[in-house]
């Protein structure tokens, strides 16, 4: 009989000290912040590269927006232009749209150029599967020079 | 115990950094969307004739009216009011009629609702961006 209730007290006490013990806690934890760590780190990677991406473009997009409006309009050497300092942002070109309004345009009219390109994300690649989302980029000025033969 | 309050302190973290980047971006978007639509204000504001002569006056309701439709255009500004981003934008100008460089001051502020302030109470982040714009005229 006192064997017998021994035996249950310790039984007992060894489930409780398995509940409660706080031993191997720190690896368990490790791993699984390693694990929820890593996710939060690919998703920001692709976060933080699709904006900077956006951000490029659209300060490609604006320069030449600049140029567009003292120019009345886009032509082959503006475009050389954008697509020279696309490259320098390292935007890739080949697969880079670009729609803008032609020349001439007289002044106080609209001028707008419309750019657009893709972006890999590369989140999904543990599961073995890779999409890409196109980031757009309208703006739309006035032209700004004078032309007396438009008249 | 440590591990629930290590994940929890880790998505606030997360939160606050997708947040400054929105804001960072939206910052940026706003003031170049602001600098083309002053761009285009003192251009469509101006008369010709008078640019001609040597002298030139900024036409106030023109230029307003301009700096408006260029600002929601560029801005797209529909699309960012249906996603409940920005709230409460608010425009004013100023001008300076000098005869030879008149100037347009524009001051802008918007309530941009981001995830972090919510926390606390608060509706948003304020952005408030001025951009000055002269035009200074060549009389040859």
């Amino acid at each position: 009989m006192i064997c017998s209730l021994r035996s249950k007290h310790l039984y007992k006490t060894k489930i409780t000290a398995a509940l409660f013990n706080e031993r191997g806690e720190e690896l368990i934890c490790s791993i699984y912040a390693m694990l929820v760590f890593l996710m939060i780190l690919f998703i920001s990677i692709d976060v933080i590269g699709y904006t900077s991406m956006g951000y490029k473009l659209r300060n490609v997009c604006s320069q030449t927006l600049a140029l567009m409006r003292m120019q009345n309009g886009m032509n082959s050497a503006l475009m050389d232009r954008f697509q020279d300092c696309a490259l320098i942002y390292g935007i890739d070109i080949s697969r880079t749209e670009v729609a803008a309004t032609p020349q001439y345009v007289q002044r106080g009219e609209e001028v707008s150029i419309r750019a657009s390109t893709p972006y890999k994300i590369k989140c999904m690649r543990p599961f073995n599967q890779e999409f890409s989302v196109m980031i757009d980029v309208e703006m739309t000025g006035i032209a700004e020079d004078f032309i007396r033969e438009l008249q | 115990m440590r591990a629930v309050i290590w994940f929890f302190s880790g998505i606030l973290l997360c939160l606050f950094v997708i947040d400054m980047i929105c804001f960072w971006t939206m910052h940026e978007k706003i003031a170049a969307s602001l600098e083309i639509a002053t761009d285009a204000a003192i251009i469509n504001s101006l008369i010709e004739q008078d640019i001609f002569k040597g002298t030139c006056f900024i036409d106030e309701g023109k230029a307003e009216e301009t700096v408006k439709k260029y600002f929601m255009k560029n801005i797209e500004i529909e699309k960012l009011q249906r996603k409940g981003i920005l709230k409460k934008t608010k425009l004013d100008f100023s001008f300076s009629h000098n005869a030879t460089n008149p100037s347009i001051y524009v001051y802008m502020e918007a309530l941009m609702t981001v995830m972090t302030p919510r926390l606390i109470g608060l509706e948003g982040i304020p952005i408030i961006i001025t951009k000055e714009k002269c035009f200074q005229s060549n009389y040859r």
